[in-house]
């Protein structure tokens, strides 16, 4: 069995709330990145036997991958509470 | 104003949008198998869209013709049911599947201006997804027919993440063409916003200068096609590309192999006699940690349930787990390795970097219980000294710094033996101890630095909130007397409790009179503190009562308090009603004092009201003002410490300061940080170092000795107590009724007068049933003025910032969702009910659900079971007709009559929906009413009974109907108040 199948609803039985998830996004949303070293994944597999160049695809991409979580950062803006833009008054429109 | 809702769907293989527009006809006659959808935004009006940003790649591209996708969508006979987003009242009985065509554009959410549909925030979700998965590096490149892609490695808890938001995913996601696979489209979104972000992620190339030209190797372009913005590859020899796919497909098999149902496990022991640590190896179930079996067990040839073949699964296992832990080679020299055995040093190599490796890699790691608490830290005693107590801050106490291991406390003599000893574990009357050399450093600095034996009271509370340092946490204080009561964080249970002020018109429950102690006891140490209490629990009468009893035998300066503008009626209220004997200045509003005129305002009043954005115009005035006390109310307000209203109020100088909110502070780092700033500014560090010490460890890693470490900080400025607190429910009725005052926008102002003029004419104009009619159209007119000017209207046009009874139901409902609480909100109106509902449900992204006259039995059952059953926060709406009697709705602890029938018969009946028999908690109930309107002066009367009996009044509106022209008019009248 594929372990990211899931069994589906069919559309008759979610007639009234078709355009809703079936969980709140709030609860959806709440989920704990875990911190794991970017590179975790190259270290952890054994390269392919692919070569750029004479480099081997490893070595090229590990220090890539390295630099993603500020790369990330950096290209689409850091999240960071304090930078959440400021709600204003209670009556926005008064 | 044209509402717009926004949808997300798959087609075509990737990411769409269309969208639903209220202007346009919501029926069709055709009758043809595929029709056109009547109301989805038309072809002609995509093209005006601005060219999508989503992605550079997708921005090279050619501009995308207009599309169109053919969705399967609950329907009538005439049309697709609208979807809730849309707030068209109307109700599909028995809705079915019919097939609808719509234009579809890219997936370019911020692009339109349109409501985005849940639909569309799902996909948000999804795309922070991909992000996490991106920072985590959880991606691997691979090459489709032609273009060079990376796409997600779905393993373990991101494999869990994947089927979790699968089944969340809404139906209309994947209704194109036929019922689509929820894990089928998710996986193409997936990879799609995979793809996206990482491509935009990586440099921009990961080869140096290095250019590929089109005769180049396969290998080499593809590299470069991988960050960049075109991602197809012309001239892709079959026989290489299938090559490199070979090669990249097992590599990704590999990957995805790591998170298989049997995982290589690795067991730390202490050693025995030997002295020997050991690493023993096996193997476990992912699912189940505790089905393990030993390495020597399956060399033995054992069996184990999960895989069919062990040794061969150990085997590799182990073989991988070299490259994380590279002294593993050492036991894969024999035959059949069943541990590794070492010196202390390795075995404190494999608890610090091994162990945290193999197991984000997704092998086991079972470790000693000791393993990963840090056991060293600092203790600190003071012994108050004899003579008058209560000298506040400068007062001189005995001081003692230890250095701690678990319960133990141990010598400098004991310290210098560990350092001489150079060994990173060691046993400690016992107990085995991480130790590592920074630690041990610091552990003799901090001997060296805190030789004194005397500090300020001070000087200690800035010890205790540094909190140590990163290797040596502070993790005991043992302090008496006044120090002691205070850093407790129990101040408020040691304090004898503050008896109600004379001058308070009203009693103050027993937890508020402890609630006054610890306000005065901080104040009088010039300290400032945050109360936090849950909403009800009476923080503005408690803060009144603080100004009041400090004015029992002095006279302090004023209290200059900082709120929503939507709460200044409240206050005004409140004041006027419990503590008529302050002096109250409301400096809002174009009238409002300034220079000479506001200094001599201020200087004869004992408490000054005014909003975040006034106090931000009016800084340099008010921060010239000396204040006794500046008290932020709704402190949430100046969460983000950069903004300008935050600061603001920062700069406005006071003997002490007050923060009031209903939000659990713990829940949220950053906004702690600024509330605390503001209370007592430098306590907390700099924002960075409190980032470091705290913030990071408590977010990303639930760290429990940093939250240990900053509840000591907070606690003393720090006062919340629950609802569900037992010493609290004794105090407090089972069914606390309030009125939430509101005022109006401008807009609404405008509209409740321009309905007032013309409604007049036409009552003093009429008589007999025609002038009754006039009368009671009118009031229903002012009363939809007063909840929205939409509702008014009844054009579609947006909710956002245009009535002052929905802000202040958004931040009510937002405090209940916070306190994880449920409500029910009753609303006459069902067309007022439809407006919410998805306007609340957007803006909490909770559940609001909505019960009318229009669902059929088995629907509102359904949603009465899920009110009820389901543990989630959540929002139910009810219009008062269709649900005023018969439901059980116990789950709900908060009552909000958002407009009103005034018949108390009718409005108790619905509030007992939730206050009945079942009902294990206290019940708050709010009734909102719009200052300076009808709604406040027919409360009035009700309240007076103005010399009308119960019966009439009970009858609901009809007896003003009888009212005079004089009366109504005086009735309808709109007071300045109403508008702020």
């Amino acid at each position: 069995m594929d372990p990211l199948d899931v069994e589906d609803v069919p559309f008759e039985e979610r007639l009234d709330d078709f355009y809703g998830p079936s969980v709140s996004l709030a609860r959806l949303k709440e989920h704990p990145s875990v911190a794991t070293p970017a590179d975790l994944l190259l270290r952890a597999l054994e390269p392919p036997p692919i070569k750029i160049r004479h480099i081997p695809l490893l070595d090229l991409l590990r220090p890539a991958y390295r630099r993603l979580p500020s790369g990330v950062d950096e290209v689409l803006g850091d999240h960071h509470p304090d930078a959440v833009r400021d709600r204003g008054e209670g009556q926005g429109g008064a | 104003m044209v509402t717009r809702v926004l949808h997300a769907i798959w087609a075509e293989s990737r990411l769409a949008l269309w969208a639903e527009d209220s202007t346009l006809p919501l029926t069709t006659h055709s009758r043809a198998d595929v029709r056109d959808h009547p109301f989805a935004l038309p072809a002609s009006a995509v093209p005006k869209l601005a060219p999508p940003k989503v992605t550079a790649y997708k921005a090279a591209e050619p501009a995308v013709p207009v599309r169109s996708a053919v969705l399967l969508l609950p329907s009538s006979g005439r049309g697709p049911a609208p979807s809730p987003e849309l707030g068209v009242d109307v109700t599909v009985r028995n809705p079915r599947v019919a097939r609808w065509r719509v234009p579809i554009m890219p997936y370019a959410p911020g692009e339109l201006d349109a409501i985005p549909g849940p639909s569309v925030r799902y996909f948000g979700i999804v795309g922070d997804f991909a992000r996490d998965l991106v920072r985590r590096g959880r991606i691997l490149p691979w090459l489709t027919e032609d273009e060079a892609r990376w796409r997600p490695v779905l393993t373990g808890v991101d494999a869990a993440r994947f089927r979790e938001l699968a089944v969340a995913m809404p139906p209309v996601c994947r209704a194109v063409q036929e019922e689509g696979r929820s894990s089928e489209v998710l996986l193409g979104a997936l990879t799609e916003l995979v793809d996206q972000v990482a491509r935009r992620a990586f440099p921009d190339k990961l080869i140096g200068a290095y250019r590929p030209g089109r005769k180049s190797a396969l290998a080499d372009r593809w590299l470069l096609a991988l960050t960049d913005p075109e991602p197809r590859l012309d001239e892709v020899d079959e026989a290489e590309a299938a090559g490199l796919r070979t090669a990249l497909a097992a590599w990704f098999e590999a990957a995805r192999g790591l998170g298989g149902p049997v995982r290589v496990d690795f067991r730390l022991v202490e050693p025995g006699a030997d002295d020997k640590w050991r690493v023993e190896f096996g193997l476990r179930s992912a699912e189940d940690p505790d089905v393990r079996i030993a390495a020597e067990d399956v060399w033995a040839g054992a069996e184990f349930a999960a895989t069919p073949e062990p040794q061969k699964t150990l085997a590799g296992g182990l073989r991988r787990a070299v490259r994380l832990y590279p002294d593993l080679d050492w036991a894969l020299r024999v035959p059949h390795p069943a541990r590794l055995s070492m010196d202390t040093r390795g075995a404190f190599a494999f608890l610090r970097h091994a162990a945290p490796l193999l197991e984000a890699a997704g092998y086991g790691v079972r470790l000693p219980s000791w393993a990963g608490r840090t056991r060293l830290g600092l203790k600190m005693t003071t012994r108050s000294r004899p003579g008058p107590p209560n000298l506040g801050l400068r007062e001189v106490v005995d001081f003692r710094m230890d250095l701690a291991v678990g319960d133990q406390v141990i010598d400098e003599a004991e310290l210098a033996e560990l350092a001489r000893l150079k060994v990173p574990l060691v046993r400690v009357r016992g107990e085995w101890v991480e130790l590592d050399d920074r630690q041990l450093k610091a552990a003799l600095r901090a001997v060296e630095e805190r030789r004194v034996t005397e500090l300020t009271v001070g000087d200690v509370i800035r010890e205790v909130v540094l909190g140590g340092a990163d290797e040596l946490p502070l993790v005991e204080v043992d302090a008496d007397g006044l120090l002691g009561d205070l850093l407790s964080g129990e101040t408020e249970r040691r304090l004898r409790p503050v008896p109600t002020p004379a001058t308070l018109d009203g009693a103050l429950r027993p937890y508020q009179e402890r609630g006054l102690a610890w306000l005065g006891f901080l104040s009088g140490l010039g300290l400032g503190g945050i109360l936090a209490d849950d909403m009800g629990l009476g923080k503005t009468i408690t803060t009144l009562a603080l100004l009041l009893a400090e004015r029992e035998d002095a006279q302090p300066a004023a209290t200059l308090l900082v709120c929503p503008m939507s709460l200044i009626n409240n206050w005004q209220k409140e004041a006027a009603r419990f503590a008529p004997s302050l002096r109250l200045y409301i400096h809002h509003g174009g009238a409002r004092r300034r220079d000479e005129e506001l200094a001599a305002t201020i200087g004869a009043a004992d408490l000054v009201i005014t909003t975040y954005g006034t106090a931000l115009r009016d800084l340099p005035a008010l921060a010239r003002q000396g204040w006794e006390r500046v008290v932020c109310d709704e402190a949430q307000a100046i969460k983000n410490s950069a903004a300008r209203q935050a600061q603001a109020v920062r700069q406005i100088r006071a003997r002490t300061k007050l923060a009031l909110t209903g939000t659990p502070v713990e829940n949220h780092l950053a906004e702690l940080w600024s509330i605390m700033e503001f209370c007592n500014p430098g306590l907390l560090g700099p924002a960075r170092a409190f980032r470091t010490r705290y913030q990071e460890p408590i977010e990303l890693r639930r760290d429990e000795n940093a939250m240990r470490a900053l509840r000591r900080a907070t606690g003393p400025f720090v006062l919340r107590r629950l609802k569900t607190d037992k010493t609290i429910i004794s105090d407090l009725p089972d069914k606390q009724e309030m009125k939430v005052w509101c005022t109006l926008t401008p807009e609404q102002a405008r509209l409740y007068q321009a309905v007032v003029a013309e409604m007049m004419g036409r009552i003093e104009n009429s008589d007999g049933i025609e002038r009754r009619g006039n009368v009671l159209a009118t009031m229903t007119r002012l009363k939809q003025v007063c909840n929205h000017p939409a509702h008014l209207l009844k054009d579609g046009s947006r909710l956002d910032g245009r009535s002052g009874k929905l802000a202040r139901l958004e931040e009510l409902a937002e405090e209940i969702i916070e306190e994880g609480d449920k409500a029910l909100v009753f609303t006459q109106y069902a067309e007022f009910g439809t407006m919410l509902q998805p306007y609340l449900e957007a803006r909490l992204d909770r559940p609001v659900l909505w019960l009318h006259g229009g669902l059929s039995k088995r629907r509102r059952d359904e949603l009465v079971e899920r009110f009820q059953g389901d543990d989630e926060p959540m929002i139910f709406l009810l219009s008062l007709k269709a649900a005023g009697v018969g439901l059980n709705l116990t789950a709900a602890n908060h009552v909000i009559h958002v407009d009103r029938w005034w018949n108390p018969a009718v409005e108790n009946q619905a509030t007992d929906r939730a206050f009945r028999i079942g009902q294990t908690r206290n019940v708050q109930v709010r009734k909102f009413i719009c200052v300076g309107t009808l709604e406040e002066r027919v409360d009035e009367m009700i309240e007076r009974k103005l010399a009308l009996a119960d019966s009439v009044v009970g009858g609901g509106e009809d007896w003003l109907a009888d009212l005079s022209a004089d009366q109504l008019r005086e009735l309808f009248r709109l007071s300045p108040e109403a508008v702020r």
